[in-house]
């Protein structure tokens, strides 16, 4: 992933312990921050873990470099990603922007002078549904609709991707909806990472749209998709289940009664057969709960 | 003896007018594949929204001669200096377009766009090419109307300047 930041911000994080951080952010004239399995902490120039004063501190030409690498120094060509504030780039890491937003008519046209970066590494875990599966796929014959929901940074995409996995190993056509390249982390059309081998992935797809062409064109029997919370996403879950498609979904939230009093849940909670509360207790992807809601228990 | 001598000469001075002549002629062939070049970088920025280095390699398949050259000079300094500006690369291809013979006004063109390419929005990237474009036909006219001003005159005057020196020796 270092081979995207700026060559300065590349050796240090190179001569910390990159194999542990979740997420990296770089804000101009302000210290280093990264995200491990334990916290935030601060890197010095050397890459050592350091009180915040003695941290490095990128500079505007850092972050303009990186974001020059990042875009292939093609800005043009991420301009709808820039638009809506991040971007996903090979490997699936999600790059968060933070700059002066330039409006045409009260819409953000684009963004200038970035100030800030958040970049969240993505790493494939495989196995780390296995206690879910039997919850979620008894007996390999059947996989039942699921929401998980947790607050961010607690591992729900990484979750997804390997139910999709793991289901599609079991036989189950799979459609993953990745609107944010998060889950399958395409480049060129590749998956990056592994969703299984009977999955198609409709990358950079709006769910609403994916729902249409999954149903369609490609007969899934589950869908997978990530981050729910639209107000149109209720018609394309209810679309789905009309159509007899098992849905994976996630959403943000601490627990299942949080999500219940938004206002997309009406429409989109009554999809799902079981939801998943995940947390950080015990690190990241700790499962809290695993609730039916056939019962409405 | 003195026959095959002057023969030389005379095909010496002749050879030398027609590549004076023939670097009229190939200055205007080269601003215009620039040119070209400009409208291929457009489509690839303006509608199918491909990265810089990609797009600069399917131009330089498409156009040989002095865009190939100057284009895979780009590529290969991209290359060999990952983490650089794009601009960086774009101005080392310019170094190995210099040798092609262009005038001064078209290399400081495609200097200043160098600098504007890939660093901003899709409006923002085609205006700064339609810019270039417009003043690259400007160049391109003026490329022109030299070569068919010089081209006859260098292609006689290499020949005329052979039988002047001949006449003087003999």
């Amino acid at each position: 992933m270092f081979q995207f930041l700026a060559p300065h911000l590349r050796e240090i994080l190179e001569r910390s312990s990159p194999s542990d951080w979740e997420e990296v952010r770089l804000r101009v004239n302000q210290p280093l921050v990264v995200k491990g399995r334990t916290g935030y902490c601060f890197l010095s120039p050397l890459g050592r873990v350091v009180p915040k004063d003695e941290a490095y501190r990128p500079t505007p030409e850092d972050l303009a470099r990186t974001v020059q690498i990042l875009t292939n120094s093609s800005w043009y060509a991420w301009e709808d990603e820039i638009r809506r504030g991040y971007l996903t780039i090979p490997g699936g890491h999600r790059v968060g922007i933070c700059g002066r937003a330039v409006l045409d008519g009260g819409k953000v046209k684009t963004v200038k002078s970035v100030s800030s970066l958040s970049i969240r590494l993505a790493r494939a875990v495989p196995g780390c549904a296995d206690s879910l599966m039997p919850h979620i796929c008894p007996k390999g014959r059947e996989v039942l609709s699921t929401l998980v929901i947790s607050p961010p940074g607690c591992g729900k995409t990484t979750l997804l991707r390997d139910l999709a996995r793991q289901i599609s190993q079991r036989g189950f056509q799979v459609v993953v909806i990745d609107e944010r390249s998060e889950i399958a982390a395409c480049y060129q059309g590749s998956a990056q990472l592994d969703v299984g081998p009977q999955t198609d992935v409709l990358d950079g797809y709006p769910k609403a749209e994916g729902v249409a062409v999954a149903v369609r064109a490609l007969s899934p029997q589950v869908v997978v998709t990530d981050e729910i919370g639209h107000p149109d996403d209720g018609a394309a879950l209810a679309e789905l289940a009309r159509s007899g498609v098992k849905v994976l979904a996630s959403c943000h939230g601490d627990s299942l009664a949080q999500v219940k009093a938004r206002s997309w849940a009406r429409d989109s909670l009554p999809v799902f057969q079981l939801a998943v509360v995940l947390s950080r207790r015990s690190g990241p992807g700790t499962v809290e709960q695993v609730l039916s809601l056939r019962s409405g228990t | 003896m003195q026959f095959i001598g002057a023969a030389l000469i005379m095909l010496a001075c002749g050879m030398m007018g027609l590549t004076v002549a023939r670097s009229y002629v190939s200055q205007a062939e080269n601003i215009k594949q620039l040119i070209t070049m400009l409208q291929l970088l457009e489509t690839e920025i303006g509608y199918a929204r491909t990265a810089l280095p990609e797009a600069c390699r399917r131009i330089s398949a498409q156009l040989p001669g002095a865009v190939d050259s100057f284009l895979t000079a780009v590529l290969e300094h991209i290359h060999a200096h990952p983490g650089e500006a794009f601009g960086d690369g774009w101005h080392a291809g310019l170094g190995r377009l210099g040798a092609w013979g262009l005038p001064a006004v078209v290399l400081n063109d495609l200097t200043v766009l160098g600098e504007a390419l890939g660093v901003s929005d899709v409006e923002d990237q085609r205006r700064h090419l339609q810019v270039t474009r417009l003043r690259l036909e400007d160049a391109y006219r003026q490329a022109e109307q030299e070569w068919r001003t010089n081209w006859k005159l260098w292609s006689y005057l290499g020949f005329a300047a052979g039988l002047l020196i001949l006449l003087l020796i003999f």
